[in-house]
C-alpha cells in the first residue's frame, strides 16, 4: 500500500502543472473512486491540510496519514519533494528563451481551465460522496461564500468543525 | 556557508509555520526577505516565481526550493523544502491525537463531517475563483468541455491530452497562418 501511495503521488505530482488542485483531483480519483478511502475520510484529510500553514499541498501528507499513519504521511510527502527538486534541477538545463515560445505558452495557458475543471469536479464528487445532507450543503455554500470574501481557509475549516460537532 | 544553511532552515520553518494561502501569500514574503537574507534581488525572485508556476509540483514548494537552490545549491534546496514542509507535517501528525481526547472523541464524527463539508466549499471556491480569473471565453469553454469529460468518467490524463491538442493545436495553427501571411 505504501509503495502504491508513493507511486500515485509521484505520478500525479509529475504532471501537476496548475498546482495543488491537479494533485487533489488525481488523488480523489485514485483513492476515493478505487475505494481505498471514503469521500468523508478524504474530505477530512484535505480539511486538515487546509487548516495547516505552509504549502496548499499539505493535504497530501494528511491523506497519507489517513491511509497508513505517520509512515504514510512521510511516504506521501517524499514524492512532492522529489518532483519539485527534479523540476528545479531540470529547469536550469533549459534555455531561457524556450519559455517564450508560443506553443509552450499556449499549453501552459491551457492548464488553467484544466485545473479549474478538475477542482470543480472534485468539489462535486466530494459533495456526492459525503451524502448531500442539507446542512452539509449549507456549510459548503457558506464556506465558499466566506472564501470569496477572503476569509482565511483555516477559519472556515474551524467554523465547519464547530458546526459539525454540534449539528451533524 | 553554515550561516547560509541556518538561514535557509530558519526562514523555511518560519514560512512553513506562518503562511496560510499558498504561493500567492508566500511570494511577497519571500520577495521581502530574499534581498536582505540571501543577497538575491527582487527581479531574480520574480523570475523564479514565474518558473515555480510552470514547473510541476506545488508552486510554493517550487518557489522556495528554487530560491534555496540559487543560494546554496542542491543541499540548500533539500534543506529548504524539508524545513518548509516540516511545520504542516507535524501539525498533520499531531491533529489525529486530539480526536482521542474526551469531548472531542465523542464529537469526532460530526467534526469530521463539518470539516469535510467545509472542504467541499473551499474546493468549490477555488474552482469559481479560477473561472473568475479567466480572461477569454475560449478558456471558459475549454473548462466546460473538460468538466463534462471528467463528469463522464474520462481519465484526467485523457483530459490533459485534450488540453494539449486544443491549445497546442491552436498555437501551431496561428503560427502557420502567421508564416503563410
Amino acid at each position: 500500500m505504501l509503495l502504491k501511495l508513493f507511486l500515485t503521488v509521484l505520478s500525479l505530482a509529475s504532471y501537476s502543472f496548475g498546482g495543488a488542485s491537479v494533485i487533489l483531483a488525481g488523488l480523489e480519483r485514485e483513492l476515493v473512486q478505487s475505494g481505498q478511502l471514503s469521500a468523508h475520510q478524504f474530505g477530512v484529510a484535505v480539511a486538515m491540510g487546509n487548516a495547516t500553514p505552509g504549502p496548499l499541498a499539505a493535504y497530501v501528507p494528511a491523506i497519507g496519514q489517513m491511509m497508513a499513519g505517520p509512515t504514510g504521511a512521510l511516504v506521501a510527502l517524499a514524492p512532492l519533494i522529489l518532483v519539485s527538486l527534479a523540476a528545479i534541477i531540470l529547469i536550469r538545463l533549459v534555455p531561457r528563451d524556450w519559455f517564450d515560445r508560443p506553443l509552450l505558452k499556449a499549453i501552459l495557458r491551457g492548464m488553467v481551465p484544466f485545473a479549474v475543471a478538475l477542482t470543480l469536479l472534485v468539489a462535486g464528487r466530494l459533495a456526492v460522496g459525503s451524502g448531500l445532507q442539507p446542512l452539509g450543503i449549507m456549510i459548503a455554500l457558506v464556506a465558499a461564500g466566506a472564501r470569496f470574501f477572503k476569509v482565511p481557509a483555516v477559519a472556515i475549516v474551524l467554523a465547519g468543525i464547530t458546526v459539525g460537532a454540534f449539528f451533524l | 556557508m553554515q550561516n547560509r544553511y541556518l538561514k535557509i532552515i530558519g526562514h523555511g520553518l518560519t514560512l512553513g509555520a506562518s503562511v496560510f494561502g499558498g504561493v500567492s501569500v508566500a511570494y511577497p514574503a519571500i520577495r521581502r526577505l530574499a534581498p536582505s537574507s540571501f543577497d538575491l534581488n527582487e527581479s531574480e525572485v520574480d523570475g523564479l516565481y514565474a518558473f515555480a508556476y510552470i514547473l510541476p509540483g506545488p508552486s510554493f514548494l517550487n518557489l522556495w526550493g528554487a530560491v534555496c537552490m540559487r543560494v546554496a545549491g542542491l543541499p540548500g534546496a533539500i534543506l529548504g523544502e524539508v524545513a518548509l514542509l516540516l511545520p504542516s507535517t507535524l501539525i498533520v501528525l499531531l491533529l489525529p491525537q486530539l480526536g482521542r481526547i474526551g469531548w472531542l472523541a465523542a464529537h469526532s464524527g460530526g467534526m469530521g463531517a463539518g470539516a469535510a463539508w467545509a472542504t467541499v466549499g473551499l474546493t468549490l471556491a477555488a474552482g469559481l475563483d479560477g473561472i473568475r480569473k479567466m480572461k477569454q471565453r475560449k478558456d471558459l469553454l475549454a473548462a466546460a468541455i473538460l468538466l463534462v469529460l471528467g463528469a463522464l468518467g474520462i481519465h484526467s490524463m485523457a483530459c490533459l491530452a485534450v488540453v494539449l491538442l486544443l491549445y497546442g493545436g491552436a498555437a501551431l495553427w496561428e503560427s502557420r497562418r502567421g508564416v503563410s501571411a
